[in-house]
């Protein structure tokens, strides 16, 4: 038979109660450290969210909620219409005629697209970086035109014939639905160089993948019978995605070389990185495009469609992960380099996305329509 | 036990006559070979998106290089059943509503990858989506729900056709074919939708007796006369067919249209009809297989589109039956 004193019991207690004490202080801090949980995550209800049915807290600079749809382009806001617009029409040699919708916002102007109002324009313009706003990318789907504002005007950017063939001939032959000149233009950051996609070599059949240097005014076959849905330049290298392909191709040797044989086309780069999702729900992988290593990760639930948009700074690599489920929608930021969840918003249950943009380095866009046809748009920071 | 024998005998023979019939009317039924439905989508909230934009949601508005309904000289359907978008191979395809998947082929060795989306859009009835030769997304499947902003595939690469985009308003079924028009009213690249339907915002004015349609075509190929080789090509002529008060069908060629290729005219006028004169009618569109201009189709075959649509193969003239089949009628005023 054991003998307890009562003195040895209250002691006890006492050390109880402290041992829970310090359970419950660490258990705190614990939770306040949960800005970079595990970027796996099970559950719809992330441990941090913002829900939708609070009030908007304007306020807060990470959460801004409007009862407008807004598009931005070329960083500006042009939906809903702030600055004064003024319209200019532009012919190129070949004739081909286009009106622009030149935004003023007092100290530069830009070519805005308003995709449901221009009769003449088929697809909005690419800025031409280094040329301080003055240069654009106009692609009508058929050909590549250089759009000048400073003397308003639109020349052929790339040449009507090579060693191969005309583009008379070409729309000669071509027996069906398209010749394609020059398509899906992509830029280097730097400005010096545009890929875009041809089939004039072929009459309109297959394509080849071409590099504009617009330093040297060359234009290079970088390789033939090829095609990409997405790519990116850097400094040496063109990286692009074909179906589960990503390629390398090494602009000064022309050199190819494999970079993965089981990506999906459903992503985006952030150089060094691709970050594309494995399965139409959930899973996502970020391919370090130098290394080969791969990152997985997993959000939402299973029936979570994965929508990515990226950023690119000096410092980091941020990925905003759309979370679509039925109209149900979420977002994620995830850091890349360490395949981190940043921060994760609920946005609402009753969602239809038109707009999501990267407005600036911080900041990410959601616009649509919220209930039915109530106008909404979440500005989001992490 | 003979009684017995005779109602029996009899019951076969009548059951065997109702066979017969249904047979009949089956072989009847597809002599019309249906492709088509003509069915405006009036009060409809949600206009659809287009299947091709960035990956911020900025829509594009490629070219039509030949249109729903429209007749043509090449390989595939013809009329067109579906509408062929202009986009080359490798760029991402969206659905233009969320919805359901509820068809998906795959397989590409012919450029035949096919995905159909089911949507709810307010309207009556759902409504179906076919997107043709396409690349399916990775991971996407039969029962999927699928997002406005997020590719449910890419255009395929050249194989049998030019790389392009199909799409189309289809029943459940994939056997009959909607206008698509009225689902881009709102957009001007496209003619607020003209440019994807031969016969597009048919209107008969109760008051003035006018009665007004566009209708004209998309070249399916080159024409160097006209920017990038392709372009919208007015019909040689429009027919109103019409039956005056169940008299005979009779019919008059109307040119004249303006220039976004609408042609009105004034039906009590034009018929020589009284007010309260109730006309059938049903209209047919010629394309001119003689243009210079729209050269492609020189010489081909098949010239007509009618409106309301519903043949698959149509004669230029329809017999009687064919006409009562799908005509609509109007009261003059």
């Amino acid at each position: 038979m054991v003998n307890i004193k009562p003195k040895k019991v209250k002691i006890n207690i006492v050390l109880v109660i402290l041992a829970l004490c310090i359970c419950f202080i660490l258990a705190s801090c614990e939770n306040s450290n949960s800005s970079t949980p595990d970027p796996v995550i099970t559950d719809e209800s992330p441990s941090i969210s913002i829900q939708p049915s609070l009030p908007p807290v304007a306020e807060e600079a990470d959460f801004i909620e409007l009862d407008m749809i807004m598009q931005y382009q070329h960083g500006i806001q042009v939906m809903p219409v702030i600055y004064d617009t003024s319209s200019v029409t532009l012919k190129a040699s070949d004739g081909y005629e286009v009106r622009l919708d030149i935004l003023d916002n007092g100290n530069l102007k830009y070519p805005i697209y308003n995709s449901r109002q221009n009769e003449t324009l088929n697809s909005s313009l690419i800025a031409v970086p280094g040329t301080e706003g003055n240069q654009y990318i106009l692609c009508n789907q058929h050909k590549i035109y250089l759009v000048n504002l400073s003397n308003s005007s639109m020349d052929i950017l790339l040449a009507e014939e090579d060693d191969d063939t005309t583009y008379l001939n070409s729309l000669e032959n071509n027996q069906a639905n398209g010749l394609y000149w020059g398509t899906k233009p992509v830029i280097s950051e730097d400005g010096q160089y545009l890929l875009y996609l041809t089939n004039r070599r072929n009459n309109g059949k297959t394509n080849d993948i071409r590099l504009y240097n617009f330093e040297s005014k060359e234009d290079i076959l970088l390789l033939k019978d090829a095609y990409y849905n997405n790519a990116y330049i850097s400094e040496t290298t063109v990286f692009y995605t074909c179906n589960d392909m990503l390629m390398r191709i090494e602009i000064s040797s022309k050199a190819k070389a494999s970079v993965s044989y089981s990506i999906s086309p459903n992503g985006c780069f952030s150089y060094p990185y691709y970050i594309y999702t494995s399965e139409y729900y959930q899973k996502y992988e970020i391919l370090n495009l130098l290394t080969l290593n791969i990152e997985e990760g997993s959000l939402g639930s299973e029936k979570s469609a994965l929508k990515i948009l990226t950023l690119r700074t000096e410092t980091a690599n941020t990925a905003a992960v759309l979370l679509l489920n039925q109209q149900k929608v979420t977002l994620s930021f995830i850091d890349i380099q360490s395949n981190k969840l940043l921060k994760t918003f609920v946005l609402s249950d009753s969602f239809r996305i038109i707009y999501t943009q990267w407005i600036d380095n911080d900041t990410f866009l959601v616009s649509g329509y919220e209930g039915g046809n109530n106008e909404k748009t979440y500005l989001l920071s992490y | 036990m003979r009684k017995h024998t005779y109602f029996r005998t009899r019951y076969m023979s009548f059951l065997i006559l109702l066979l017969i019939l249904s047979m009949l009317c089956v072989l009847s039924a597809s002599e019309y070979d249906r492709a088509f439905i003509q069915k405006p989508t009036i009060h409809m909230s949600l206009q659809a998106l287009s299947p091709y934009k960035n990956s911020e949601g900025i829509e594009y508005w490629p070219l039509c290089t030949s249109k729903n309904n429209q007749p043509r000289f090449v390989s595939g359907t013809n009329p067109h059943q579906g509408t062929d978008l202009s986009i080359n191979v490798g760029e991402s395809i969206y659905p233009i509503y969320d919805g359901e998947v509820i068809y998906i082929n795959k397989d590409v060795s012919n450029q035949l990858g096919h995905i159909v989306v089911k949507s709810e859009i307010g309207y009556e009835e759902p409504i179906y989506i076919e997107y043709l030769h396409v690349i399916p997304i990775r991971g996407i499947d039969t029962g999927d729900y699928v997002y406005t902003s997020i590719p449910i595939a890419t255009v395929d690469e050249y194989n049998r056709y030019d790389s392009h985009l199909h799409i189309g308003r289809v029943n459940a079924e994939r056997t009959l074919h909607y206008q698509i028009y009225d689902l881009f009213s709102d957009v001007a690249r496209w003619k607020n939708g003209s440019d994807l339907d031969v016969f597009s915002y048919p209107d008969f004015n109760t008051e003035t007796n006018v009665f007004s349609i566009t209708a004209y075509v998309s070249s399916d190929t080159e024409n160097t006369s006209y920017y990038g080789g392709y372009g919208r090509f007015p019909m040689k002529h429009i027919t109103f067919f019409y039956s005056v008060n169940n008299e005979t069908w009779k019919n008059l060629n109307i040119t004249e249209h303006d220039e976004d290729f609408r042609y009105s005219f004034n039906v009590k006028d034009l018929t020589g009809t009284k007010s309260n004169d109730v006309i059938k009618y049903y209209i047919t569109a010629t394309r001119d297989n003689q243009s210079l201009l729209d050269t492609t189709f020189k010489d081909a075959l098949y010239t007509v589109a009618y409106y309301p649509a519903y043949y698959s193969h149509p004669s230029s003239t329809l017999t009687k039956e064919q006409a009562e089949r799908i005509a609509l009628s109007l009261t003059v005023k």
